[in-house]
């Protein structure tokens, strides 16, 4: 252990080198400017490697690896998120192997049992890290894909005053119960901010629409009802209008319109009929 | 003692660190049910509640509050929090010394009506809520209801 | 303390505050029908824009006022309800609030005005023609 730490700490800067160029062959479609980085973080890993297999045995070893550990996770991740694969990430952190074999029978001068040994417990070292690795790589990826889908989530479904007590509300993409809720909230918050009396839900962008997607629609159109306003949907496009219909969905509740602009002749008509009413009739 | 359904994985365990009682509310006359109202109002928007939770709240309070002032003539709403790094919860808690209730599933049975009231109020908390337990016998009857959103 | 009830021309207004006992909720129903009875309005409007929860217990007594003007012969209508209190009244079911709704003090008497109207008129006065 010791012999692999003296012949590391000799030679860090010409294994750095060596792993750079094996690198090279690896990862060619990484960016120069995270090969720049990667290469600050492979020496700071290669430092931290010599310290712990210069520990040797005793008890300064584990704080040494998992010192160690930490700065393999730190590359890992960094690799997933500047978008290598899974296996140019673990190619990288196994290419150590080759790199830090050939410096060992080159510079030791050992007896043969003594490299074998040596070579046994650099891989065994390097097989460790290149586990974590991979576990590392997993978990910021999943870490990604949840801060994107909460992303999407959050991104604002606008409520666009387009006339004089009409708001448009035009739904893009997946309606799971959460982000339906949601637009739920939003729609009514803009009802009663915009003093609207219809609100126009356009569901053209809104890939598939199921029995669970019309529920949530039935009850955005009561909780209008209940604030005074109603909402016209526009856009049902045939898939769902055969869906609605096979799944026996009661939509009577909702006015529905083929086209948005059916949906806003449909609004028109009905403020025209609310403000003739209100003119006819003194109180 | 009866179980009506096992707690949802959701369910905020009141027991673990970061928990707070926010409000004890002694539930005698029908003033006390706006009090526990706004006292879980204020517990929820301090924990960083939205507006339509918060009233989603109030509502399942004032909902079980009057169930106990009905039935049980009165009894004890505790709301309690829970802030984690994760997430934020709140429990509401309302017990009471009454007769219990007889029958939970008819209770939360839509209709369900032995005190004049329309038996809404329990099907309508549960629908409010993530989870919700109901332990019961005659003498006492503790319903727990609780609420968790990610921060 | 009871919920006072305006009259504005045929249409009896309220505005029910935030904090509103079962008590009062029933008072209000009471005196709302005496004045219906009594023949002093055609219509009327409960606004509802302070109430920052509305239950079961009050969404069936409103309800219930509702039906009970209409068999009187009037007209009513609930007004102003804030929007996290509508979404909270659908998600515990179908139908709790069973009357007509209009979105401010406003609309709830053009829409008392429109719904007397499509009735036959004002009960104070011979129909022309």
């Amino acid at each position: 252990m010791h012999g692999i730490g003296r012949i590391l700490l000799q030679n860090r800067a010409g294994v750095l080198d060596a792993w750079l160029a094996r690198l090279r062959d690896t990862a060619p479609k990484a960016q120069p400017a995270s090969l720049q980085l990667l290469k600050l973080e492979l020496g700071t890993l290669v430092e931290k490697l010599t310290a712990y297999f210069l520990a040797g045995d005793g008890d300064g070893a584990k704080p040494a690896f998992r010192s160690v550990e930490e700065q393999a996770a730190t590359i890992s991740a960094a690799c997933a998120r500047d978008g290598l694969t899974p296996m140019e990430t673990a190619t990288l952190i196994l290419s150590l192997k080759a790199v830090a074999g050939e410096l060992l029978d080159r510079e030791t001068t050992a007896k043969a049992t003594e490299l074998y040994r040596m070579r046994t417990a650099l891989d065994a070292v390097v097989d460790k890290l290149a586990l974590i690795t991979f576990a590392t790589f997993v978990e910021t990826r999943e870490e990604i894909i949840k801060r994107q889908g909460r992303a999407l989530l959050d991104l604002a479904t606008p409520a666009l005053p387009i006339w004089r007590h009409i708001i448009l509300m035009p739904l893009v993409g997946i309606i799971d119960t959460q982000r339906a809720r949601q637009v739920m909230e939003w729609l009514l918050e803009a009802l009663a901010r915009e003093e609207a009396h219809i609100a126009i839900l356009d569901v053209t962008g809104v890939p598939l629409i199921d029995s669970r997607v019309a529920l949530h629609l039935t009850k955005t159109v009561e909780a209008a009802r209940l604030l005074g306003s109603r909402v016209i949907v526009t856009g049902i496009s045939p898939d769902a209008a055969q869906t609605l219909v096979k799944l026996d969905v009661d939509l009577s509740s909702m006015i529905t319109r083929g086209t948005l602009r059916a949906g806003l002749a449909e609004a028109f008509r009905l403020l025209g009929q609310q403000s003739k009413d209100t003119l006819e009739t003194s109180f | 003692m009866t179980k009506s359904r096992p707690p949802d994985r959701s369910e905020p365990d009141p027991g673990a660190s970061g928990t707070a009682t926010r409000a004890v509310v002694d539930i005698r006359v029908q003033g006390d049910i706006l009090q526990a109202r706004q006292a879980s109002r204020a517990a929820a928007a301090a924990i960083g509640f939205g507006t339509v939770d918060q009233t989603r709240l109030a509502t399942v309070v004032s909902e079980l509050t009057r169930n106990t002032l009905t039935y049980a003539g009165g009894g004890e709403c505790r709301v309690l929090t829970r802030l984690t790094a994760q997430e934020r919860s709140i429990v509401i808690e309302v017990e009471d010394q009454g007769p219990g209730i007889a029958d939970v599933g008819g209770a939360m049975t839509r209709g369900y009506s032995t005190g004049g009231g329309l038996g809404l109020g329990l099907a309508a908390v549960h629908k409010l809520m993530d989870a919700m337990t109901i332990e019961t016998r005659p003498g006492r009857t503790l319903v727990r209801a609780g609420m968790t959103r990610r921060r | 303390m009871r919920v006072p009830i305006l009259r504005l021309g045929r249409v009896l207004l309220t505005s029910l505050p935030a904090d509103l006992t079962d008590q009062q909720v029933m008072d209000l129903q009471i005196d709302a029908l005496a004045l219906i009875q009594a023949g002093k309005a055609d219509g009327l409007v409960i606004d509802i824009t302070a109430a920052d929860v509305v239950d079961s217990y009050m969404a069936r007594i409103l309800s219930e006022t509702a039906k009970m003007v209409t068999i009187m012969g009037g007209v009513a209508v609930l007004a102003g309800m804030q929007p996290a209190v509508a979404l909270t009244l659908v998600e515990m079911g179908r139908g709790m609030i069973d009357m007509e709704t209009a979105f401010d003090l406003e609309g709830g008497v053009a829409k008392v005005g429109r719904m007397v109207a499509a009735r036959g008129g004002r009960h104070d006065e011979v129909p022309t023609a």
